[in-house]
């Protein structure tokens, strides 16, 4: 047990991933926080002093805070598997599993934090230097009240990908993860649509103005017209199962097992 | 120290070591470096200098006191005199003797 | 320590090593050497567990290196060719790292830095390719631990630095720890590699100390050729000769020689040094 995990080391392990990437935390956390700033510039020198709602503010800051997630790994930990730059981190002597989890508690946990915290302040310093720009702040009970579980789920969907393109692939990683990402939801959106097609063949030749409103998979969930239908049902549970479970955790154990076997 | 291409170097070694004793640098019943500190010092193979060592305490030359060091024999002096005198008249002399009757020197020629 | 039997790796369809067996013990500086492509990198990288070979057994201090467990990585050192140091200045790198290694010794690692002359208050993207392998080295020594792997480690540094590395590992070695150090410069660590390995593609032709050697085979200066000798080569002033040693009289071991003698008499070899 104690060969796989103590508590211990992965403290120490923690502690000096911290310390050697505080400088390029720090430094996405400037530059989340600069756009903020620009933002409140562009009011002030270009649209003379114009007000920027605290909703903007806030859609503006939860964009920022996705693409600081999805860019963190990429960032933190791009050379674990350089054939020759990786072999420093690979022969560190802590277990797979303290690395691993040492790698997800910056990358999903403290980086996300770091985030808010320095668009938060910001946000919050410019509003009370100039309220009649960043008129109240953008965090506040009605915009926090939006934020429901199953988008932040699906954020760190998104940002697990990303961690296993981090591992998965060695050159041009950025690239071909967000192909992958996409091409993911191509193949999933092409399975629902031609499924649509098949099973309202009839309605659609019928009906010319046949239409479903889809934002977001929980309206799909919840489209009792579409649940109707068997056929329809057993897709929808498929993508559902894909996106919620198989995607997550294809990805962080896939991640760990890269990890695990990676080869130098 | 530079090594030479015939002798094996822990001999080498060990007759750079005896040249200390006759010059006088080292001292009778001195202590000498340990085995790793003159290996470091030479940046030669600890174990070469564990064999220097022995062969020169099989020739008397130094000794071994048990967790203290490795020490110069009272006589290894007169040890290695010794050594090198029999050494020359057995190996060295006859190649000598041999060229200069080659070259058709007399011994009262190079005698002074 | 270590012990491999019958190992084969191949990266993809190019066959590198076949069938190895090697033993190595501890209180021992290992000289690796082989031919270009023979293997030796991928050798140490299977011993330090970076490879999985594709067959046979890699058995280093009791564990499966491939499983990279931390009580086998905490015994382990192994500094490639080409180490490249991260953007960090080289004392802090120490001082994180060292936290890893139940025998680091910070006074030793400071102290080695100053023997080869590298600033610990520089980062190592701030320093040449010379300095930072001097940097990891001394790091890797101050680790103490059971095994330290070198790939190459006199390649890239200077002259009086590569006298200095013969003396830092000499001072390193103990009688609980191996060393092993594959290099092409054999003349850079002469004096220091006993015993020595060669490696071939598809077997070890020889692992022996510098003693068993020069016991085994006797390395001459003549004057004329030597056309019954295993190995015959023309140097300033004459010619230098290998043959079966006869008697009990021991000649200096030239390692350039030996590796030549062994390359063009494999079968011979072999048969000489059967144990």
């Amino acid at each position: 047990m104690k060969a796989n995990f103590s508590f211990k080391r992965y403290q120490i392990l923690l502690t000096k991933e911290l310390k050697e990437r505080n400088t390029m935390i720090l430094k996405l956390a400037g530059i989340m926080s600069l756009i903020i700033i620009g933002i409140w510039l562009t009011s002030i020198l270009i649209t003379g002093g114009e007000e920027v709602s605290p909703l903007f503010r806030f859609g503006m800051m939860s964009t920022l805070l996705v693409v600081s997630m999805i860019i963190a790994p990429f960032n933190l930990y791009k050379s674990y598997n350089h054939p020759k730059k990786g072999i420093d981190y690979a022969l560190l002597p802590a277990s797979v599993c303290e690395k691993y989890l040492s790698m997800l508690t910056i990358v999903v946990i403290i980086t996300p934090l770091a985030m808010i915290l320095s668009l938060v302040t910001t946000d919050i310093f410019l509003s009370l230097i100039t309220p009649s720009v960043f008129p109240g702040f953008a965090i506040n009970a009605k915009n926090l009240g939006m934020i429901d579980i199953s988008s932040i789920y699906e954020i760190l969907i998104l940002q697990w990908g990303f961690i296993f393109g981090n591992f998965l692939f060695k050159k041009s990683k950025v690239t071909k993860s967000i192909f992958a990402a996409i091409g993911i939801y191509l193949v999933l959106g092409l399975i629902l649509a031609s499924t649509v097609k098949v099973v309202y063949a009839e309605e659609i030749n019928q009906m010319a103005s046949f239409s479903v409103q889809i934002n977001s998979l929980d309206d799909l969930l919840n489209n009792h017209t579409l649940k109707e239908v068997p056929a329809m049902r057993l897709v929808m549970y498929i993508i559902y199962a894909v996106t919620y479970f198989i995607i997550p955790v294809g990805s962080l154990s896939g991640t760990f097992l890269k990890m695990k076997n990676q080869q130098y | 120290m530079e090594f030479n291409e015939h002798k094996p170097i822990y001999l080498q070694i060990a007759d750079n070591l005896c040249d200390k004793i006759l010059g006088g640098e080292w001292q009778p019943e001195e202590r000498i470096p340990s085995v790793r500190e003159l290996g470091t010092l030479l940046g030669v193979n600890p174990n070469t200098i564990m064999r220097t060592y022995d062969h020169l305490q099989s020739l008397e030359v130094i000794f071994n006191k048990r967790g203290v060091g490795y020490f110069i024999s009272k006589e290894a002096k007169d040890t290695i005199i010794a050594a090198q005198r029999n050494q020359f008249i057995q190996e060295e002399l006859p190649k000598i003797l041999k060229k200069m009757a080659l070259l058709g020197i007399n011994p009262s020629e190079v005698l002074i | 320590m270590l012990k491999i039997e019958n190992l084969n790796f191949s990266y993809s369809k190019h066959e590198v090593l076949k069938e190895i067996n090697l033993n190595l013990e501890c209180g021992k500086i290992y000289g690796l050497l082989g031919q270009n492509g023979v293997g030796k990198t991928t050798l140490l990288k299977i011993m330090s567990g970076l490879l999985k070979p594709k067959s046979g057994v890699c058995n280093v201090l009791g564990y499966n290196p491939f499983k990279r467990e931390p009580g086998f990585l905490q015994e382990l050192f192994f500094i490639p060719e080409d180490f490249v140091g991260p953007d960090i200045e080289v004392n802090k790198y120490a001082s994180l790292r060292g936290a890893f290694y139940p025998n680091y010794d910070g006074f030793k690692f400071s102290k080695l830095l100053t023997d080869f002359e590298v600033d610990g208050r520089s980062k190592f993207t701030k320093l040449s390719f010379g300095q930072q392998k001097k940097a990891i080295i001394a790091f890797a020594l101050s680790t103490n631990t059971k095994l330290v792997l070198m790939d190459e480690p006199s390649n890239g540094l200077d002259i009086p630095s590569k006298s200095q590395l013969r003396r830092i590992i000499s001072q390193a070695s103990t009688d609980e720890s191996c060393i092993v150090i594959s290099t092409h410069q054999v003349r850079d660590l002469e004096n220091l590699i006993d015993p020595i390995i060669i490696l071939d593609t598809n077997d070890v032709l020889v692992n022996a100390s510098v003693e068993e050697i020069s016991s085994k085979l006797k390395f001459e200066f003549r004057d004329t050729p030597d056309k019954e000798a295993l190995y015959c080569e023309p140097t300033l002033g004459g010619y230098l000769t290998v043959n079966r040693n006869e008697t009990e009289v021991e000649s200096k071991v030239n390692i350039e020689t030996l590796f030549n003698t062994v390359l063009m008499n494999k079968k011979t070899i072999k048969q000489i040094f059967k144990k």
